[in-house]
């Protein structure tokens, strides 16, 4: 009961010094990144396409 | 033999940069193999102990003094397979110690843990010769690499008889290098001589010579590898190269590079130049003049004539007075320029002055559609600052019969890959006959005037402006086509136009208007829209006079501006197809 | 005088992305910049996912690629691989520097990159590696 008493007050004063902070928006930063990722990735064209077969030559030109 | 074997432990063995446990030499010549060693290996920088085991198959032992064979030797460890055969004749030479050393690898492969670095079925043959002569040794080297492959970050070869000989003299202090030759076939001959400190572990001197280089070879091979992430690493080159190199305790003293008749073409089409020539020496100490010069080329599509440009080098910055850039029948004069690098990044200033150019030549050439008359302007002075360039003073353009101005303009990064530019833009007494013919959009007889202020591109497409486009004041004649009225409705969507020709308005070709402007703030992809006079619920983007007097309203304040400029691309495509009257 | 006026309307009722609501739930990732950057990567993926299924490269803890193991490439397709992995790299970087600047707080870049970190190794597909608290895993 005591703490009640004290705390009371507080909880008044508290609303004068909110500073105003901008919270860094998690769930739509994920948001983001999954629309960007499957861009990069082209995952919602080729969903049903499978992954490239392991062991498949880089199509990467060997340097001369 | 007599005695069959003979067995050398140690348990520990240390030395400078490695230590070595559970050490054990078997010797047993007439067995296979007939000497094996076996160890647990650790190098100062290694995070842990790694096993290593030598043998040879097969020995020959001198008697007395004369040639001590290893044959079918084998070095392995982790990620290191060298198969070797050995001979070392260690006769002295008229009395004085000598030894020949000829090595053989066969096979070989190494690698690193990262795999930045390595070898695979190599081959390769050295031979060393040395004699002790008042002192010191007298030796001589020779290495031919004749097949495999090697990759040491960034540089990947294969071999096919690449050819190192090398000479000197060696004592406690020096390693003397009388004349070292590398030939690489078809690419480049080098030779190298100087002078190695053994106690401080560097060249005290070395000079460097390649006096020819075929970079239609060298560049894919070589250079490519090096300079992959900058502006040259994407690049067809031709031509030869020049160069010579000195270092002085370890630190580059000087060089002169040469470059003769190079072409050089940028994958991605942002510059080219032909037949390349130029004279570039480098001193520490002096300031050295440079020479170079082309046929031809462009650069971000404009065109370049042959053009010579002279400057000076002094250590680590460029200072020229003028430097002239020919570009179609007009050039680009940079004037005071200075440059420096620092830190890997570059500095520079300069002025820039742009001689009249025709406009016709040089908007076919960027793939602009044909614009009419000259272009020309001069830019007080650009400072480039780490990947941001600034002007100070106001650019000129004369255009369409009018004036340009750019104000404040700067730019980030602008080679990389999302370059911003900021500016703010002002237009005067802009033919508009010239422009809207110029952009197909119907003809509109009268004067422009604009201001673009605070333009931001982002990879070159604006992001943000506040924009005022309206009629010059003063008298001069203002008619609008039938066609123009239509192209301006159409912008607000189909119907618009379609209503102008149920009207009376189609038996007109042209009106006569007051003034006509339209207004667009650009934020966060909407264009907060006005006109040249307010009206209920709207704005009027062409007030008429005269008989027939036609006014043009727009309603709606806030556009979606990729939208609108899909519709203005729309308007503008669609008219560039011929109207047959 | 007869002096026809004819009023148009420009109809221009063009949905507008930028209600207040829907600016407050998402990040604006359609700025030019981030396009620019996204199209570069999304070329350039092509050629990386056959090293990301070999085992060469991984994705990092940082959000970035990194090789992984080198030795899964023959030696004359090791320098293509690091250039590779470094353009990627330099993509990756401005990717969220431009997200954080284009929402004006260019002090989320942190954030941004450890959001993209998480959902670049969540999405990975079986086989890929990625790098988590201990080390390298396979998915």
């Amino acid at each position: 009961m005591k703490l009640v008493y004290w705390a009371l007050p507080a909880a008044l004063l508290l609303p004068a010094c909110v500073t105003i902070n901008i919270y860094f928006p998690a769930a739509a930063a994920e948001k983001a990144a999954d629309r960007i990722i499957d861009d990069v990735w082209q995952l919602q064209d080729k969903k049903a396409a499978p992954t490239a077969p392991a062991g498949e030559t880089p199509a990467v030109q060997p340097a001369p | 033999m007599a005695a069959s074997s003979l067995t050398i432990e140690a348990d520990t063995v240390e030395a400078e940069g490695w230590q070595a446990k559970a050490v054990k030499l078997v010797l047993a010549p007439a067995r296979r193999p007939a000497l094996a060693l076996s160890s647990q290996i650790k190098l100062a920088k290694a995070p842990a102990w790694s096993s290593l085991h030598a043998e040879c198959g097969q020995i020959r032992l001198p008697a007395g003094r004369g040639a001590w064979v290893c044959q079918q030797g084998l070095v392995s460890a982790d990620r290191i397979r060298l198969p070797f055969n050995l001979t070392l004749d260690t006769t002295p030479v008229a009395g004085q110690p000598a030894l020949r050393l000829n090595v053989q690898l066969q096979d070989a492969q190494f690698s690193d843990a990262a795999g930045l670095h390595a070898v695979e079925k190599l081959h390769a043959r050295a031979e060393v010769q040395a004699r002790q002569q008042a002192g010191r040794w007298l030796w001589d080297a020779a290495i031919t690499w004749s097949g495999g492959e090697l990759f040491w970050q960034p540089l990947y070869l294969q071999g096919q008889g690449q050819a190192l000989k090398a000479a000197g003299t060696w004592d406690a202090q020096a390693l003397q290098l009388d004349q070292a030759v590398l030939q690489l076939p078809g690419v480049a001959t080098m030779h190298a001589s100087g002078k190695w400190s053994v106690p401080e572990r560097k060249w005290q001197t070395l000079h460097v010579d390649v006096p020819d280089v075929d970079l239609a070879k060298a560049y894919p091979a070589l250079l490519k590898p090096m300079v992959e992430q900058s502006a040259l690493g994407h690049v067809e080159m031709a031509g030869n190269v020049a160069l010579q190199a000195d270092w002085q305790a370890g630190q580059l003293q000087a060089f002169q590079l040469r470059l003769r008749d190079v072409d050089m073409e940028d994958e991605q089409h942002r510059f080219a130049f032909y037949k390349l020539n130029a004279d570039i020496p480098w001193d520490y100490d002096q300031a050295q003049p440079v020479k170079m010069g082309f046929a031809g080329g462009h650069l971000l599509k404009v065109p370049l004539a042959a053009s010579q440009l002279q400057a000076e080098i002094n250590r680590y910055a460029l200072t020229a007075p003028e430097l002239r850039l020919n570009i179609l029948d007009g050039a680009l004069v940079l004037s005071d320029v200075s440059a420096a690098t620092l830190g890997g990044q570059w500095y520079w200033h300069l002025r820039a002055n742009l001689t009249p150019l025709d406009m016709p030549e040089l908007s076919t050439a960027l793939g602009w559609p044909r614009m009419a008359g000259k272009v020309a302007a001069s830019i007080p002075m650009v400072t480039y600052n780490a990947g941001t360039l600034t002007t100070d003073g106001v650019l000129g353009f004369n255009l369409f019969d009018g004036n340009i101005s750019v104000n404040n303009l700067g730019m980030q990064t602008p080679l990389g890959s999302s370059p911003r530019l900021h500016a703010d833009i002002e237009l005067r007494n802009l033919d508009l006959g010239h422009l809207t013919r110029t952009f197909s959009f119907g003809a509109i007889e009268g004067k422009l005037d604009g201001d673009i202020q605070h333009l931001e591109l982002q990879n070159w497409q604006p992001v943000a402006f506040d924009a005022v486009l309206k009629s010059s004041p003063g008298k001069y004649p203002r008619k609008i086509s039938q066609r123009a009225v239509e192209n301006i409705s159409a912008l607000g969507g189909a119907g618009a136009a379609a209503a102008i020709q149920r009207s009376v308005l189609r038996f007109f070709d042209q009106f006569n208007y007051e003034k006509l402007g339209l207004s667009c703030r650009l934020r966060a992809d909407v264009c907060t829209m006005d006109g040249v006079a307010q009206a209920p619920q709207g704005y009027v983007i062409v007030k008429g006079s005269g008989i027939p007097a036609i006014t043009v309203m727009g309603y709606n304040r806030l556009v979606g501006w990729s939208e609108l400029v899909s519709r203005i691309r729309r308007v503008t495509e669609s008219n560039v197809k011929p109207v047959i009257k | 005088m007869k002096t026809i006026i004819i009023v148009f309307s420009l109809m221009m009722s063009m949905w507008l992305s930028l209600s207040p609501a829907h600016a407050a739930a998402d990040l604006e990732i359609n700025t030019p910049a981030i396009s620019a950057i996204k199209n570069s990567m999304q070329a350039r993926h092509a050629q990386l996912a056959p090293f990301y299924s070999s085992g060469a490269v991984g994705f990092s803890r940082d959000g970035l690629v990194a090789v992984r193991d080198a030795a899964a490439v023959p030696l004359a397709q090791r320098q293509a691989l690091n250039s590779l992995v470094a353009a990627e790299n330099k993509d990756r970087n401005a990717l969220y520097a431009e997200i954080a600047n284009g929402n004006q707080h260019p002090e989320w870049e942190p954030e941004i990159r450890a959001t993209f970190a998480k959902r670049w190794a969540d999405k990975a597909q079986g086989g890929w590696w990625v790098q988590d608290g201990s080390g390298w895993v396979k998915k």
